[in-house]
């Protein structure tokens, strides 16, 4: 029995939660090492080393494996563990089912998260006290309204984002739609994208995000 | 007994030249297996007209077909070039070990993620300037703090490895130079490079190679 993956995040963190919740989908729950950001635990040099960025999450496995950025890490977790169970399904094997995960992947990465992490940062300023970036708001929110057509069309076809199939697509989208899911850029996108709001409501009530 | 057919190449919408389908091509040039390109005349809009957006819904290139199977996104596309050709290919881009895999993905999100929107937006406005059209000042600005802020991380690493992911070359050293070629000798690269002169090396290191140099340069566009 191989020993669960460290990672040093925050649990309540977007980007660590992709993990935490990949690692309760396939039954391989991580291990949280907390790295307090409001201490300033992240700038240590400790972590900078593993880290150099100064950011959460990084992950441990063994003494010859630290590495960084969640998508990575929650990928690497999923593989390891796919492996030797094949009931782990996140990450199809068919080689053309794989190819339209990674453009899905990478359309998450390149073209829908960094507008939704545009609202997600507002979010967190306004929630600290801080004034809204209210032009930023609205140019983000124009950017998800003109891309959301093409998901909301995926979402009409499919359960899941990748197919019929629940998988790691799924799983790097949500974290950051959820801290925002009542704000009301997102209440927009989901009304104007009924099959977006289906998928999430779907994605959401499962038993391992509830965890 | 076995007849082996050698397969049809990958079709690519999508000029060479496009910093997008750039990697696509140097992907296939370097495994021995290259994509047949086929021209999408942006001048024209046929980007946008209905038969592309049927292959790609955003009006984008490159765009792939292999058989009836259409998929988009370029390193989607390169990653299911070289797992089509595991077996025969000149050079492997993507390791069989899990651990090297986890340091090339962290790289791969670092490029899409970190890197490559600063570069983006340096590459977007010198084609404005170039085309006579309004340049952004202030995100070129914005842009090159962001890479002076975070190239030493790549320095580093590129400090330790000949390549990002370590030392072979492997997908991440086509992703990221390709967005950069155009725009090589702009103030803003020009300074990133005086600042980080492990990545101006690397940079040199890769674009020399006979794929890139010999066989890429000449089908990219004349800018």
């Amino acid at each position: 029995m191989s020993s669960p993956l460290k990672v040093f995040g925050n649990p309540g963190s977007t980007c660590t939660l992709r993990i935490v919740w990949a690692g309760h989908e396939i039954g391989h729950p991580v291990d949280i090492i907390s790295v307090d950001i409001s201490k300033g635990e992240n700038k240590t040099p400790e972590h900078l080393k593993r880290q150099p960025f100064g950011k959460v999450p990084a992950a441990q496995d063994g003494d010859d494996l630290v590495f960084y950025e969640s998508r990575a890490i929650t990928r690497y977790l999923i593989e390891k563990h796919a492996a030797t169970d094949s009931t782990i399904q996140l990450i199809p094997s068919a080689i053309k089912d794989r190819a339209i995960m990674e453009q899905w992947l990478s359309l998450e990465a390149t073209s829908y998260s960094p507008e939704i992490y545009v609202l997600l940062r507002n979010w967190f300023t306004v929630k600290f006290g801080g004034q809204p970036d209210t032009n930023a708001l609205s140019i983000a929110a124009a950017n998800l309204k003109r891309d959301g057509h093409v998901l909301n069309d995926q979402l009409g076809k499919h359960l899941y984002i990748a197919g019929d199939t629940f998988g790691l697509v799924d799983i790097d989208f949500v974290p950051a739609l959820w801290y925002i899911r009542d704000t009301d850029e997102v209440k927009q996108w989901f009304n104007d994208h009924p099959n977006i709001a289906a998928w999430f409501k779907r994605v959401t009530d499962r038993p391992a995000f509830q965890t | 007994f076995i007849i082996v057919m050698s397969s049809t190449p990958l079709k690519i919408y999508g000029p060479a030249g496009s910093t997008c389908t750039m990697r696509v091509v140097w992907t296939g040039l370097e495994i021995g297996h290259p994509v047949e390109t086929i021209n999408i005349d942006f001048s024209k809009g046929e980007h946008k007209g209905p038969e592309h957006l049927k292959r790609q819904p955003f009006g984008k290139v490159p765009a792939a077909q292999d058989g009836d199977f259409i998929f988009y996104e370029s390193r989607a596309i390169a990653r299911y070039l070289i797992e089509k050709h595991a077996n025969d290919s000149k050079i492997q881009l993507i390791p069989s070990d899990i651990k090297q895999r986890a340091i090339l993905e962290q790289w791969i999100s670092l490029e899409s993620t970190t890197y490559t929107p600063e570069i983006t937006t340096l590459l977007g406005n010198w084609f404005k300037i170039k085309y006579g059209g309004q340049a952004d000042a202030a995100a070129s600005e914005k842009a090159l703090a962001n890479l002076q802020r975070d190239g030493h991380v790549l320095n580093d690493q590129l400090g330790k490895h000949q390549y990002i992911a370590g030392d072979h070359f492997t997908l991440v050293d086509i992703f990221f130079p390709t967005y950069m070629w155009y725009i090589r000798d702009t103030d803003e690269i020009k300074k990133w490079f005086a600042s980080f002169p492990n990545i101006e090396a690397w940079f040199k290191r890769v674009t020399d190679r006979p794929a890139f140099k010999d066989q890429l340069l000449p089908q990219l566009f004349n800018l």
